[in-house]
């Protein structure tokens, strides 16, 4: 073992140099900071309160009335619209009083809509009956591969207790039924519905199942 | 001179304003200048050359190479770790890791300490923020309407300068430590090679 050993004799000395040097750099720092910091608050006190005081009475004066002057008031609230009367019309955008055309005596007023007007549900007073109901048609497609569901249809009986017009709504599965449906619906027969011992036009809906 | 003396002054005195935190930070400042520079003067490599390069001269050259750096001597150690192994037939290299243990050692001390002080600092420095602000509120509690805004500054300023200084304290450590540590595991990485240059030399 003829080598040369490794000693850190000197290295603790430069380290403790290292660290007079880091002590140093504190002081420096310390007494910079603080210097700084003396010199701007003492610059910026005298500043602040200066305005301070005209600010601060103005913004006292000024803000106090106004939240006085703004008392809410209470809106009354809009009357919730009647979802059910409205429905049959919605579903085939066709208005159902037509209030443009209404003038004169008030007491004819009921009579003449009822000639023209189409009702519903709600508005009539007997109900459509089913008179005659053809056997529906089950899709062979659907048959085969044992599909089942229903569709929600919305048909306007005529005074006659005919259909006039039928419309899908909703249907589950989508489209699968559809044809089938109309096509069933549009050969049924009703009693008309009536208003005021009149027969009237009538939206009704009809919810048919596939099983 | 006088110049100084009046620094050193003023120096006192904003440490005593802060409280006795701002001591306590200065206190920890010194061990972790002290590890930085004792972990930089460790870890100098001292030479450029690869290690292949620096094991043939020591080889050829034996006692008469001039020793620069840690590489050096952990070089030197090393094969005749290696010798002694050949001369009773064991294997080399578990000799060599036990001659390159007390370098590992080395380069890798005071490393912990700097990692500590450097986590430590910054919250020693909040402990006197929250002290200061305690302290400023007491004195809101129990003074006059017109004295408050003086009492709320020079608290809050006197609060906040403790998290400074830790901050001061943390930052070069952190940097520096890192630095440091980047060069250790390079270190480390080298006295694997030379362990491995060397085995493998004797093998063939």
């Amino acid at each position: 073992m003829s080598q040369k050993k490794y000693s850190s004799k000197g290295r603790s000395f430069l380290a403790f140099l290292v660290m007079l040097g880091g002590a140093v750099l504190m002081m420096i720092l310390v007494v910079s900071f603080n210097k700084s910091v003396k010199e701007k608050e003492q610059v910026v006190k005298k500043e602040v309160r200066q305005i301070k005081s005209a600010k601060t009475q103005k913004k006292a004066s000024k803000p106090k009335p106004k939240p006085k002057s703004k008392p809410k008031k209470a809106q009354p609230k809009a009357p919730l619209p009647n979802m059910n009367s409205l429905l049959g019309g919605v579903a085939m955008n066709i208005p159902e009083f037509t209030t443009d055309n209404i003038a004169g005596d008030s007491n004819q007023l009921l009579e003449d809509i009822a000639e023209d007007a189409i009702m519903n549900e709600n508005t009539v007073d007997v109900k459509p009956k089913v008179l005659s109901r053809p056997p529906l048609e089950y899709p062979a497609d659907a048959a085969k591969n044992g599909i089942k569901g229903y569709v929600v249809i919305n048909l306007l009986v005529g005074k006659d207790g005919s259909v006039e017009l039928a419309k899908v709504l909703e249907s589950q599965p989508v489209g699968v039924f559809d044809e089938a449906a109309l096509n069933a619906v549009r050969t049924w027969r009703f009693s008309p519905a009536m208003y005021k011992a009149k027969p009237v036009k009538m939206w009704a809906k009809q919810k048919i199942r596939f099983q | 001179m006088l110049a100084l003396s009046l620094y050193f002054d003023q120096f006192i005195h904003f440490m005593n304003a802060g409280g006795i935190v701002m001591w306590v930070l200065f206190v920890l400042n010194l061990p972790l200048w002290y590890a930085l520079g004792y972990r930089y003067f460790t870890l100098k490599r001292g030479t450029r050359g690869n290690i292949r390069r620096l094991i043939e001269k020591h080889e050829k050259r034996k006692s008469e190479k001039v020793y620069v750096g840690l590489l050096d001597y952990a070089i030197a150690d090393a094969l005749t770790a290696a010798e002694t192994a050949k001369k009773i037939s064991k294997k080399p290299r578990e000799y060599m890791y036990d001659a390159l243990f007390p370098y590992i050692i080395i380069t890798s001390k005071y490393s912990v300490l700097v990692k500590t002080i450097v986590m430590l600092a910054p919250l020693i420095g909040l402990l006197g923020t929250v002290g200061g602000m305690i302290e400023t509120f007491d004195a809101l509690q129990s003074s006059s309407m017109f004295a408050q805004g003086d009492s709320i500054a020079g608290g809050i300023s006197k609060a906040l300068f403790t998290t400074e200084l830790g901050l001061v304290v943390a930052v070069p450590g952190l940097i520096i430590g890192k630095i440091l540590d980047k060069k250790e595991e390079q270190f480390s990485l080298e006295f694997e090679q030379i362990v491995d240059i060397i085995s493998t030399k004797d093998e063939k």
